[in-house]
């Protein structure tokens, strides 16, 4: 049985082989004859979903008018600035490879909670979680308790 | 009586008087080994001062066994020694490698290794169980004499059959394969022998070869046959046993010569053309998303571009770690950085490209 792949390989399922569509080659050439005797390859995996990219998630979030309102708002409530710092902070170790996420959720929590925003810099936020595909990761709202 | 040279500068066997005018050929003046055939051909020379002669003149690949890139014990339908396949179907079969013991005797030329294939034969016209090897080109040898040798023995007093077929490749409209080349069976004992035959090759011409450049002769070893494979094998029949081979050459010209021993690097370089192990790894820097990859050169070029199995991948602070090939020169490893700060990766590429 063989599988095809999102790339110009075919892989031979009895032994995870990498079968390339080239002429000449032994294995390629049983292949084609599977196919004429009228077998069919199992179809090519979905590809996997995006990795997430931190980068881009603040270059995103840096354009909005809710970052811009998280930094006002940080001026005047120790409470806000302290959630920013610390927001800031675990994005930093999530782009360089390593994010906490339980700790990334909260903070994105208790950004939101420390300060007040309007429904379309919310809207923003959720834009740039989805831009660095982080949408099914974290949410905006917290949970029902 | 033949007129020899004695070792003193005297004459032999010369009868003067009653001759002809005329010149004695040198196909005339020796009748004995070695000899020079009607082109001025040296023949009959089995060796030179017991050593071997000019090289190359094996066909085979890893005839002696002395490469096992693959491992050392295989039960399906696969390739083992190098270059070597050990086809069934229906009857079962191990094939492993068998170390001789130094300073034999019974196989001269104090081989390391030889090729032991345990078969259970199944009854069933279609079944079988042989040990092939596919000589690249499907000209080797085509319209003209060539012999096969070889040791061989088995666990007690069997036969085995010999074939040769002539591939002509896929791509466009290759002639069809031509088998029972040559066919013969040849009777083994429980001792060791060395077993000889002597044939002439099918010309291909008028033949049409493929477009794909994968043509072939291959030489067939038949330990079990069912009765499909009669012409083929000279009915040899179905039969379990143990059976070992070791010294395989096939040579132009009707003689067995003595068993051409390459340089083991040499052979090692033969057998790369169709099967390489590659075991890339690097280390450096990444950060996450960051494509790693970096082309390995194979260490001959090979057939065709290869078949891949990875295996043997390590990541740290990667990950995806694999291995694929860019034509049939280059290896190419890739790998995704992980997390920002130091990495390692490592695949290993089976790559193959037999015939």
């Amino acid at each position: 049985m063989y599988q095809l792949t999102s790339g110009d390989t075919i892989v031979r399922l009895s032994d995870n082989a990498y079968i390339p569509q080239a002429p000449g080659n032994r294995d390629y050439a049983e292949y084609q004859t599977w196919l004429s005797a009228g077998n069919t390859p199992l179809p090519a995996p979905p590809p996997p979903p995006p990795a997430p990219d931190y980068f881009t998630f603040w270059e995103s979030l840096l354009q909005t008018s809710a970052y811009q309102s998280i930094r006002t708002q940080s001026a005047s409530s120790l409470l806000m600035n302290t959630a920013a710092t610390e927001f800031i902070a675990l994005i930093g170790d999530a782009k360089m490879g390593r994010p906490i996420e339980p700790a990334i959720q909260l903070s994105i929590l208790t950004v939101l909670s420390a300060g007040t925003f309007t429904e379309a810099e919310l809207l923003e936020f959720q834009a740039a979680l989805v831009a660095g595909h982080l949408d099914s990761i974290y949410t905006l709202e917290a949970p029902e308790s | 009586m033949p007129i020899a040279i004695n070792g003193s500068g005297t004459l032999t066997g010369l009868s003067v008087g009653g001759l002809e005018n005329g010149i004695i050929t040198p196909a005339e003046l020796s009748t004995g080994a070695p000899s020079w055939d009607a082109q001025y051909n040296l023949t009959n020379v089995a060796s030179i001062n017991s050593g071997p002669l000019a090289g190359f003149r094996n066909a085979i690949i890893n005839g002696n066994f002395d490469h096992w890139q693959r491992g050392a014990s295989f039960t399906g339908s696969e390739y083992g020694a190098d270059r070597w396949f050990h086809s069934r179907s229906g009857t079962t079969h191990t094939a492993t490698r068998q170390a001789f013991t130094l300073g034999q005797t019974d196989v001269p030329g104090e081989p390391t290794y030889f090729c032991r294939t345990v078969v259970s034969s199944v009854a069933g016209a279609g079944n079988y169980a042989i040990a092939l090897q596919a000589i690249e080109g499907v000209r080797a040898f085509a319209g003209q004499q060539a012999t096969i040798s070889f040791w061989a023995k088995a666990d007690a007093s069997k036969n085995i059959a010999i074939d040769c077929q002539q591939n002509f490749g896929t791509g466009g409209s290759p002639s069809s394969a031509v088998n029972a080349i040559g066919t013969v069976k040849k009777a083994l004992t429980a001792s060791w022998q060395k077993i000889t035959h002597t044939f002439t090759i099918t010309s291909v011409a008028g033949k049409t070869l493929g477009t794909d450049g994968n043509d072939s002769l291959a030489l067939f070893i038949w330990f079990d046959a069912g009765s499909s494979f009669n012409a083929r094998t000279d009915t040899l029949g179905q039969q379990s046993g143990t059976f070992d081979i070791a010294q395989v050459q096939v040579e132009a010209g009707p003689v067995a010569t003595a068993f051409e021993r390459r340089p083991i690097g040499t052979e090692l370089a033969l057998c790369e053309r169709y099967y390489q192990v590659i075991d890339g790894r690097a280390g450096g820097y990444t950060v996450p998303g960051m494509t790693i990859t970096y082309r390995i050169p194979f260490r001959t070029l090979m057939r065709a571009t290869p078949t891949v199995v990875v295996t043997g991948q390590e990541n740290t602070n990667t990950t995806g770690a694999t291995m694929g090939a860019e034509g049939n020169g280059h290896a190419n490893h890739v790998a995704l950085g992980a997390v920002t700060g130091g990495f390692l990766t490592r695949a290993v590429g089976l790559f193959s490209a037999e015939l």
